[in-house]
């Protein structure tokens, strides 16, 4: 049922609404706060990017890295904030290193293991960024990447299982004749034996494809490997697999730090690995984790 | 058919080259797509399909 109070009947529904951007919790009206989400999102920021800003980027994940070294490109002055002691700490602390380094050496100003604990404005713009450690930053752009939460309020009460997402088995199947598809997908993955939510840009065409073959029939599981790339300064970043807490990571580097795969393991198993200009290489360690993952699966 | 890529919007994310190894590749420095075989032949056809399908910057096309 549709808010106009209109009623659509279906034969088969694939549930595809996706996330959205998690918000600041000391957020306010201000102007000059963002997220990046929608290309109304993107057109907003660029439009405020358009002048020299001084940009203060809370989350250090793959979104903030990214958007601080986009900002740092273009001019502006960058502060990056970040909870853990590492950026893109999921990639495990060498990389974490690496990435933090970087942004250093481009001038950037990373405040780490910290957290934003207020945001004050003047004349209803924000003016300034309190951190947790007491310190006081001056912005006047705020640009969010905190992470998403999954669009499920409207399924409240439906009978599906919504928890982080739409629980879903490994067909993407969530209950008769309704499936699942991309952010919002909470999927039994059978090549990894755990359930997962990937919110990769690749996932949306890969997993939307297999939940409409699969509502018209096909009966195929959903057996991705999970695939990021970013793009940083001129580092090239990719990963292919998945990273949990109790993986051990390798860094095998070429030498001189212009290139690097990064392995990790779980139980001796290859589970994940990332490339840092290793573009060609990687294509051929995503084949290792693909034959790993079917020997056990 | 004759295959087209746009090197401007190519992120060099290499889905192109799993699928279809035979038409495209990547530069060694960047990732970026180069392109094997511009005509390739009928059997290639699928494969370069799908290779558009899964491009995540939509840099690839066909002229059939």
């Amino acid at each position: 049922m549709l808010h106009s109070g209109e009623d659509i009947e279906f034969d088969g529904l694939i549930i595809a609404t996706g996330v959205k951007p998690r918000p600041l919790k000391e957020q306010s009206n201000l102007q000059g706060i963002h997220t990046l989400r929608t290309l109304d999102d993107a057109r907003a920021l660029k439009s405020a990017l358009a002048q020299k800003q001084r940009v203060l980027v809370v989350g250090a994940g793959v979104l903030g890295t990214e958007f601080a070294a986009t900002a740092r490109g273009l001019g502006m002055d960058v502060t990056l904030v970040g909870n853990h002691h590492y950026p893109l700490r999921q990639f495990g602390y060498q990389i974490g290193a690496k990435i933090a380094d970087l942004h250093r050496g481009n001038g950037v100003e990373l405040r780490l293991g910290t957290s934003v604990s207020v945001v004050l404005g003047a004349s209803g713009k924000v003016s300034t960024v309190g951190l947790s450690t007491g310190e006081i930053c001056s912005a006047d752009l705020v640009v969010a990447a905190i992470g998403s939460v999954p669009a499920t309020d409207w399924l409240e009460g439906s009978g599906l299982t919504v928890r982080d997402g739409i629980e879903c088995d490994a067909f993407c199947q969530a209950a008769p004749d309704i499936f699942v598809a991309g952010d919002v997908a909470n999927f039994w993955h059978q090549g990894y034996r755990r359930r997962m939510r990937i919110e990769h840009r690749m996932n949306a065409t890969e997993q939307g494809a297999a939940a409409a073959r699969n509502l018209l029939g096909a009966a195929q599981p959903f057996c991705p490997i999970p695939f990021v790339w970013s793009d940083q300064y001129n580092v090239k970043l990719q990963a292919y697999g998945v990273f949990p807490a109790d993986g051990v990571f390798s860094m095998e580097d070429a030498g001189d730090g212009t290139k690097s795969i990064t392995s990790c393991w779980q139980n001796d198993r290859l589970v994940g690995v990332i490339g840092w200009n290793s573009v060609k290489e990687l294509r051929v360690r995503r084949q290792v984790i693909a034959e790993e993952m079917f020997l056990t699966a | 058919m004759r295959v087209l890529i746009d090197q401007n919007k190519c992120c060099g994310a290499g889905q192109c080259v799993m699928v279809a190894p035979a038409v495209f590749d990547q530069r060694d420095e960047d990732g970026i797509v180069i392109l094997l075989d511009a005509e390739p032949p009928p059997e290639q056809f699928e494969s370069v399909r799908q290779a558009i399908r899964v491009c995540p910057a939509l840099a690839i096309a066909v002229e059939e």
